[in-house]
Formats: structure tokens, sequence, C-alpha cells
């Protein structure tokens, strides 16, 4: 339903171009400021450390320099999980505390910042000894106290359903010899599934591409192949290159399965965000699962495959 | 149900005895040139206008008098009043030709201050009836006349959004309006996404619009009615119309089948301003995308005796939206429209007994086909009714205007259900039609007390049943087909009455209850073709509204000028949102996405309109105040509805300078629509996105705008068999910015990042011409 909108906001878009558009300067609206929790675990070939940040929102109205977004970044929080068989304090990892070198970089590019730009410190928060069961089917408790305030959330690692088989084919319609689709088998399970992945970029950044989640009501118990995107961070759309691997690239795919709260979010953001510019489209809250402030505390089932993006025969 | 019937059969029984010592004046009343009849023309004692009649919606009256000799005089708005003499020493069968502003033989052109005027003496009240030869005259949109769009320039009617054709009235939801055509529900009253509705006018005879006080004869909706007439074709002789706008060109052709016995209309419309752009899209990435739209009408009706009368009626619309990108083999054909069928038959049991049978099919659907490659999607929605209709006009005296009848019909709602087929693999929706049936039964009778005092009265008992086949969410339990799931319903007692202070001021008021079964929820800030009516079910409970009306109608200069203030109070219970967190999917069924609250709504409406003349038109102002609340979105606050607008006004004039030309001008304005604005920003993965404040906390700007329309009609010669006229309009006259829609944009330079909104227009200044042509047999 969201391509049907879509297509007929193309439509509606032939109507805008004997339009036009200016900058409208809405009411002002008070807006407290929340807390923004991003932090995620993983299991299976995740990675990844169980981190998390703490961001605050920013009203409307104001404009956020490039000196001043460090200071998005909160620090001094306690943060602590417990995974059912104990309960683990997240230590606080600052930039500064790291030396130079490519993991402080590392860090830097995951939190979207450049170094050499920011004035002051940027904290995160992270189970530095991996001391967290991290498995499918556990449950994850989230406590965040920021001076008086309580932050919590809930999160659980669902059981995967792999992909279990990956082929690279011609492009649909006129052949590219240098463009390849990602074809994937997958044998969904009888269960309620909830799923995200991401690929590779044009940067080389594992990326969610425009829609990275879906539910199983579709497929549920079926075993079929499927396309999957390649994630696009440029600002150029071509249509007829978009999603498409480049042959003779290597690329990574991270599937993940989730649980349904966390699928409720990025479904809602990533709706949110792609509605932006449509008249069709009212506003879309973003359905979050954190008490006491907004964000995601949300659990990955990973699998990770690295392809080389060669066509077969 | 069997004690209703006995007592409407003893009321119909001793209101006949009442009336056995007079005699009955009966017929049609038509329209001289064309044989269409006329609804609602008047009929009346010249010398004691109180005591009347009016034709129904087929044109039919009855007057009941004691034994004498009658002078009477027949009215219609815009033809010439006929005054005639009757002996009524017996039942007098006659029916009643008359012309536009045109003297006939043998009858006298009476003056209009002896015209009974509907505005002080109905009793009816919120009603509005719109001539579809004024609607012409008004400037319009790409010169596409269109009745939904005049029919918002009406106090108490707000546009869903700029040009667009779909409409909330006296604070009610965009599904609490019945609109007919020919007794056929109309679903989706848009062309193109609503700026252009599914009605052509030159198909059209009569519009009736009833914002308030709606007759027991009419329910399925809880706010109002659009009562669409289409015409039923000349049966005298051949005639052909049409026009060639800028974006569509339509053609009607009509005529006698049997000269004055049987005739019939056809009516098409077709736009093709993308068809004109083929050639540039050749050999481009988008070869063979295309738009376009289209409506037919047609109607027949035959005259089997004098008792006896079948009309055939029809219509069958579509927009089709085409998407071609050869170069990647992806394509999608997305076709949906209303098709809408009505049977009826006319039958006179007697002089005083007036009996119709409808049996009309209707539905929308919604289709869409695409793929790429291997990978072939289709998805199918859709609404489809079968209706059956016994009604029933008695007219036992003047005194008594008794309507009653029963109403059966079966719905199937298709929710958006799925199939896929990805090589050798196949995907469908777990999701199936549901099914209801609703049954009302209804009385009414318009009541004159005294030259004074009149009285509407009805009652309407509506049922609903969900019925199977159908597996229950709440228990698992399986329905077979025609198996009672859950079953609603509820009395809906009808009043409004009228009190004459003089023959030119009166003050009415109305009660009315309202239930409606069938529900379509949309979070978009207009209608859309993707909107899903969904029925009442075990989940989703009834709509029901209560309205009170009241109002002061006081008319001026030999009725020339006729003005009116109403009052309203709309009480809304069970209304239907989405949640806030809402996202359009395949994966689960709209209930399911659901919020349930109240609503209410009340305002002040104040009319003034000149009828005749050279220069006539209208000003129509609303002060108003329309809120929701609901439960589950921001624990029951009250807020605004998005169609909640304090002040609404509407200038409309028409003014014939010279014998050739006709100016027309529209000015509307109306207070910012309410918008839920953006609070903050936040950042995650990386990304900048919006939390937003309280639902419907901010205003857009205010909406006003002007529009223009010229007509030249050069001199007619009247032996001449082909007459033409050409209309130049300008819509949107002073380039008013008027914004469609807000969106953010983030603004991400090296140096800051920030939001900005932008508001945009889609209707700038937009002129338009086009040309208009009629033949016509000798």
């Amino acid at each position: 339903m969201n391509t049907l909108l879509k297509h007929i906001a193309i439509l509606a878009s032939l109507m805008f171009a004997i339009g036009c558009q200016e900058e409208f300067n809405p009411p002002v609206v008070d807006a407290a400021e929340q807390y923004v929790i991003e932090g995620y675990i993983e299991a299976g070939d995740g990675t990844n450390p169980t981190f998390l940040l703490i961001t605050k929102s920013i009203p409307f109205f104001n404009e956020l320099k490039a000196e001043q977004y460090a200071e998005l970044f909160v620090a001094g929080a306690n943060v602590s999980v417990d995974d059912g068989v104990s309960e683990v304090a997240f230590t606080e990892l600052c930039l500064s505390d790291l030396p130079d070198g490519p993991i402080k970089d590392d860090i830097a590019e995951e939190l979207g910042v450049d170094l050499d730009a920011i004035s002051v410190d940027i904290c995160i928060y992270v189970d530095l000894a991996d001391a967290l069961v991290r498995e499918e089917g556990r449950s994850y408790d989230l406590t965040v106290t920021i001076e008086d305030e309580v932050l919590t959330s809930t999160t659980t690692i669902p059981v995967l359903n792999r992909l279990d088989s990956f082929k690279f084919r011609d492009i649909p319609g006129e052949p590219v010899d240098t463009l390849a689709q990602l074809f994937c088998n997958i044998k969904d399970s009888e269960n309620v599934d909830f799923y995200r992945y991401f690929t590779d970029d044009d940067f080389g950044t594992l990326t969610p591409p425009f829609n990275s989640v879906t539910d199983d009501v579709q497929f549920d118990g079926q075993e079929f192949n499927f396309p999957l995107s390649q994630a696009d961070n440029s600002d150029n759309f071509d249509i007829n290159t978009f999603g498409f691997f480049t042959v003779g690239d290597t690329v990574t795919i991270k599937w993940c399965a989730i649980d349904q709260a966390h699928f409720d979010f990025w479904n809602t953001f990533e709706y949110s965000l792609n509605g932006q510019g449509s008249p069709f489209t009212g506003y879309t809250r973003i359905a979050d699962n954190i008490e006491g402030g907004f964000g995601i505390w949300g659990g990955y089932s990973v699998q990770l495959e690295e392809l080389v993006v060669v066509k077969e025969e | 149900m069997y004690k209703v019937f006995s007592i409407l059969a003893v009321l119909v029984f001793s209101l006949s005895l009442q009336a056995q010592e007079t005699y009955t004046l009966s017929g049609y009343i038509k329209d001289a040139v064309s044989g269409e009849t006329l609804i609602a023309a008047n009929i009346y004692d010249t010398n004691n206008p109180q005591v009347g009649a009016s034709s129904n919606v087929y044109g039919y009256y009855s007057l009941t008098l004691p034994e004498g000799n009658y002078r009477f005089t027949a009215s219609y708005l815009g033809f010439a009043d006929q005054s005639f003499d009757v002996v009524l020493d017996k039942n007098v069968k006659l029916n009643i030709e008359m012309a536009e502003g045109v003297m006939m033989q043998e009858v006298t052109i009476s003056a209009t201050e002896q015209e009974q005027d509907k505005n002080v003496e109905s009793t009816q009240m919120g009603t509005v009836e719109l001539q579809v030869a004024k609607i012409k005259k008004l400037p319009a949109l790409l010169g596409e006349v269109d009745i939904l769009k005049a029919m918002q320039l009406l106090p108490g009617v707000l546009s869903s959004g700029e040009g667009n054709s779909g409409f909330y009235v006296r604070g009610g939801g965009p599904d609490q309006n019945l609109v007919l055509l020919d007794e056929a529900v109309v679903y989706n009253t848009g062309h193109l996404l609503g700026f252009f509705s599914v009605f052509n006018a030159d198909a059209i005879k009569n519009t009736t619009l009833i914002k308030g006080g709606m007759p027991a004869y009419y329910g399925g909706r809880l706010s109002s009615v659009v009562d669409v007439q289409m015409r039923e074709g000349n049966d005298k002789k051949y005639e052909a119309e049409g026009g060639i706008g800028l974006i569509s060109s339509r053609l009607t052709f009509e005529g006698p089948i049997i000269k004055e016995k049987c005739s019939f209309i056809i009516s098409g419309r077709r736009t093709y301003a993308l068809d004109l752009a083929q050639p540039a899209l050749k050999g481009g990435d988008f070869e063979g995308t295309n738009y376009y739209f289209y409506d037919l009408n047609a109607k027949i009706n035959y005259r089997i005796s004098d008792k006896d009368r079948l009309y055939l009626s029809g219509y069958f619309g579509r927009d089709v939206l085409d998407f071609n990108q050869p170069k990647r083999d992806f394509f999608f054909r997305l076709p949906y429209g209303n098709r809408t069928a009505t049977l009826r038959w006319n039958h006179l049991f007697n002089d005083k007994l007036f009996f119709n049978m409808s049996a009309i099919y209707n539905d929308y659907e919604l289709e869409f086909d695409g793929g790429q490659a291997d990978f072939v999607f289709n998805l199918f929605s859709g609404v489809r009714d079968y209706n059956l209709k016994f009604d029933f006009d008695y007219f036992p005296n003047p005194k008594h205007n008794i309507k009653y009848g029963v109403n059966y019909t079966y719905h199937k709602l298709t929710p958006n259900t799925t199939s896929a087929t990805n090589g050798e693999t196949n995907f469908s929706s777990p999701f199936l039609p549901k099914y209801g049936q609703e049954v009302a039964i209804y009385v009414q009778d318009d009541i004159k007390f005294s030259p004074k005092f009149s009285m509407n009265v009805g009652l309407r008992y509506s049922i609903f049943s969900q019925i199977g086949p159908y597996t229950s969410k709440l228990t698992g339990e399986e329905f077979g087909n025609y198996e009672f799931v859950k079953t609603y319903d509820g009395l809906e007692p009808r009043m409004s009455m009228k009190y004459s202070l003089d023959n030119t001021l009166s003050v009415k008021g109305a009660v009315t209850f309202t239930n409606q079964y069938i529900h379509l929820a949309s979070n978009s800030s207009s209608t859309l073709p993707t909107d899903l009516w969904v029925p009442s079910t075990e989940i989703v409970a009834p709509q029901r509204a209560v309205q009170y009306a009241a109002g002061i109608f006081k008319n001026f200069k030999d009725n020339n000028y006729e003005s009116s203030i109403e009052v309203y109070y709309k009480d809304l219970q069970n209304q239907i949102d989405y949640t806030d967190s809402q996202v359009p999917t395949l994966s689960s069924e709209d209930e399911d996405q659901f919020v349930y609250g109240i609503g209410r709504a009340y305002g002040a409406e104040f009319f003034l309109r000149k009828n005749y003349g050279d220069f006539t038109g209208w000003i129509g102002y609303t002060l108003s105040k329309t809120e929701r609340s609901f439960t589950d979105i921001e624990d029951g606050r009250w807020y605004p509805a998005v169609y909640d607008r304090r002040h609404d006004l509407s200038i409309v004039a028409n003014w014939s300078f010279a014998p050739k030309w006709e100016l027309g001008g529209a000015f509307v304005y109306g207070t910012g629509r309410f918008f839920t604005a953006a609070e903050s920003f936040v950042f995650v993965e990386n990304k900048l996105n919006i939390l937003y404040g309280p639902r419907n906390s901010s205003q857009l700007p205010a909406y006003h705008r002007m529009d223009l329309s010229l007509t030249y009609t050069p001199k007619q010669d009247k032996e001449k068999k082909f007459k033409s006229s050409w209309n130049f309009s300008v819509y949107n006259l002073y380039n008013r910015k008027n914004p469609f829609f807000i969106y953010y944009d983030p603004e991400v330079s090296e140096t800051s990042t920030s939001l900005s909104a932008y508001s945009v227009t889609i209707f700038p200044i937009i002129p338009s011409v086009t040309w208009n042509f009629k033949w016509n047999q000798d």
C-alpha cells in the first residue's frame, strides 16, 4: 500500500508542476525537551557490542550549529540492562577516553561525527565486558537514569529464519552488464516474524535501504525467492539503477530478526521519513518503545553474509 | 416489524376515510420543451395559497380537496407560473407543462408574490436545491462544471481541500454524507484524487442537499444527503449537447424512442490531457504512461400506461493510471471507479397513492496490477451493494403528505486483498470480504396543522447484521454463509416543524437521529481512491448522531430575496479514526488500527440569496466549531477536527450585463485548516526525523480566493438547430497562494542543521476556456 500511495503521489506531482512552494512559518509550538535513546543488542553473527546512545530532541525552531552537535549527547547517565540472569551496568565511554586510531574513527563514523569539527566530548554507553547473555529468545530490560529521570524499555532477540542462498541475476528490463539484482531464498517459519536488513551503501557502510523492515503476513510459513535492494545513500536518485548492485563489488548483507515493538518503531520511523513531501500522508507519530522518553531499544538476531557480486550464468 | 406495518395500515386507512367527500387533482408536472419531469414544483389554490402540494422526485403531484370550482397555480423556480381553472366535481388528471419564463396559451402568468416560497413555507430546513442550469454559470476550475464544488459554496458545507470535490457538512466526516445518484449510493465521488466530481453536469437534472432535518426517507449516514437525479431525456425531439474544454470533452445525446412515451439520454465525458502528451513520452523512460478518467451516464424511461412507468438508469466511471518504465520492465495499471444501475417502477394504485419500487446495484472498485520481470502483484478492494426499495407516497388531503417504505441492502465489502507471483511462488493475503445486510423501515408525514403551523414527523428503524462467511476474531467461532455474526439496530426519530409569523417570516426547528453502519476512515488530508469502506462488525460499532437545529427564515421584496439564520448542535458517538502511528499496510485489516471516540459540532449559518433579475447570487457565512475526542488519542483530549473552520464565507454572483454576455463570480474565505505541526526533531541512526505536537493544534493561514467567469452566447437564431456559447473562466483571480499541504525538510549544511517548513500551492491563477454547443431537432 505504501508503494501504491507513492505512485499516486507521482501522479499528483504532475499537478504540482503548475503550482509552487514557499517557506512557511508555522505557529510556535512549545516543545518539552526529551531524552532520545538509541540502543541495540545483537546475537547470532552480530559483532557489534551492546551499546546505547543518549541524545536530546531539538526544538523545531532551533538551528543546530555544527559545534553544538556534540552537546546533544548526554553524559553522566546510569545505564543498566537486565538479561534475566544478571543486571549489567554499562560503561560510559567518551571519545576523549580513546586514543586516536581506527577504533576511535569507527566509533565516530557510527555516531556520524567529524572528529575534526567537534569541540565537545561525545559519550556512549557500552557493555564493555560483553557480560550480557546475548542469545535468541531472551528479553532484555533497560533502565536509564539521568539525574532525576528514569527511562525504561524492554526488547527481545527473536529466533532468526536465515537466508539460505544468494544469487545475482540480470536486472529486469534491458540488461546492463555492470548491474545485478540480488535474489535470496528464505524458509519463513509458522510464527509471526519481523525482519530488518542492511546492505553496504555506496560508501561501504552497512545501511538500511529505503524500506528496511517487513512482517511475514503475506508469506507466513512459505519458502520463496525474493530480491533485496542495495541501500542508497546518495542524493541523486536514479530510477534505472536504484537498488541494484555493481558487478565486481564485494558487499555485506546483514539480515536480522526483530520483535514487534522494534518493527513498529522502524516501520513508523521510515514511513514518517519517507512521507515527507507527500500531500496524502498526514503526520505519523513514531511508535517508540521507551517509557519516559523517546527512542528505540532493539534486539537483533543477525545473519551476516559477505558476497562478491558475480552474475550467475 | 409486523406491529409497525399494522400501525401504518390503520393510519393510511383512517386518513382515507377522512377524504371520502373529496376529489383529487393529480398528474405530472413537466418541462414543456424537454418533457423532463420537474421535481418539487408547487401547485396550489390561487385564492388560498396555503392549500397546495409539491411534485415528488418523479414529478407526480396529488391534491385532494372538497368538491368545487378552483383556480390553481403551478410554480417552479425559473419557470413562468401557470394558473388554470378546474371544476373539481370528480377526480381530475392534469399533466402540467411549464415553460422557462415564456407565456403559454390558455394560462395566466401569475405574479411572483403569489408563489409560495419554500424557504419560508416548507417544514424542511438545512435543505437546498441546486439547479444545474445555475451551476453551469458559475466559474469552474479548468472549466469543468462541478455540482459538488458548487455545493461547497453554501453555508455549512466545507471543501475537503484546495480544488477538491470532497466535502464536510456541519462537522461531519467525509464518510457521513449519503451521496445518491438515482437512488444508488456513490461511494467515491471524486476523479483524479478528488479534484473533479464524478457527476457530469450535462446528465444531471437536479441536486438536493440536506444538511439538517433529514427526513425519515433517508438513512445510513449521519450528516447529510446529496440526492442527485439524472435527466430522463427529451421525449419530444432529439437533442445533442456537449463541450470541448482544456482537459476534457463531453457529449450528450437524448431524444424520444416513442414520442412522449419513451425517451433516452446518454452522456459521456473523457479527459485527454495526458493522451496529448503521449508523443512526448515516446522513446523516453516512461513511454506508455498515461492517466485519464471517463464517465458514462445513460437512462431510459418508458410510460407503460397512465399508471405505470419504468426507468432504467446507470453510471459507469473509471480513473485509469498506467505507469510504464519499459527499460526496467516495470509497470502498473490502476483503474478505479463506481458503477451504478437503478431500475425503477412507478405505479399509481390510485390518484392518492403513488408507489415506487427500485432495484439498485452499485459498486466501487479499485484494482492495482503491477510487476517487474517475474514478479507480478495484484491488489483489489471494493464495496458492492444490492438494494431493493419499496416506497409509497400517500396524499390523503392537503394537510398530509405521507411517505412510508422499506429498504433492504446487501453489502459486500472487500478489504485490500492481494495476490502476488514471484517465479513459481504464489502469495495471497489472508483477509476475506465482509458481508452485511441492512434493513430499514420508515414512515413520515408532512402535516399542515394550520396555515401557520406545520410539521414533518417521521420514524425510521434500521437494523444491520454482519453475516458470514466469517471467522470471529474474538472467539474463533466460524460462521457460514448468511449466518448472523453481530446485529445492531436503532430507532431514528426525525422531526422538523415550522411556524409562520407572517407570510414572509417563519421560525423552524428540527431534531434528527441517525445511525451509520458503513464507515470510512482516512488519515490523509483529502479523500483518496485507496480509502477503504468497512462495515460494522463484531469489533466496529455503528456510528450514531443526533442533530438539533433551529432557524429563522425571512423573504423580502416579493420573494426576490430570501434569507435565513440557522443554528445547529450535533452530538456524534462511536466516531472512527486511525491511531497516531498508523501506517497503511497490507498486513492487517483497517479495523485493527481503528480507535473510537466522540464528537461535537455546533455553529450558526447565515444565508442571503437574490433569486430573480439580471443580478442574482448569494452570500453564505458560517460560524462553527467541530471537535473530536478519542480515549486512545492523547488520553481523550478534545481537539479540533481537521474540518473545524471557525469562519467560512462564500459570495456568489451572476450578472447578465448585456444581451450576449453574462458575468459570474465567486469569492470564498475560510479560517485556516487545523493541522498537526512539528514540535521538535531527533537524530536516530544518523537520520533526522520529526516529533509532532498535539493533534491539530496548529492552523494554516486563512484560505481565500476569487473566481470569475464570462459567458458569451451569440445571438441565437431560433430557426437554427445548432447553437453554441463560450465560457471563459479564471480560477484564483488574484493568484492567492493557498497552501494545499505543508511539509518539512531538513536543511543540513557543513555548519548547521535545521528543519524548515514549506507550504505547497497547487492552483495558482488558472484561466480556461470551454466551448459549449447544442443541437436540436426541429
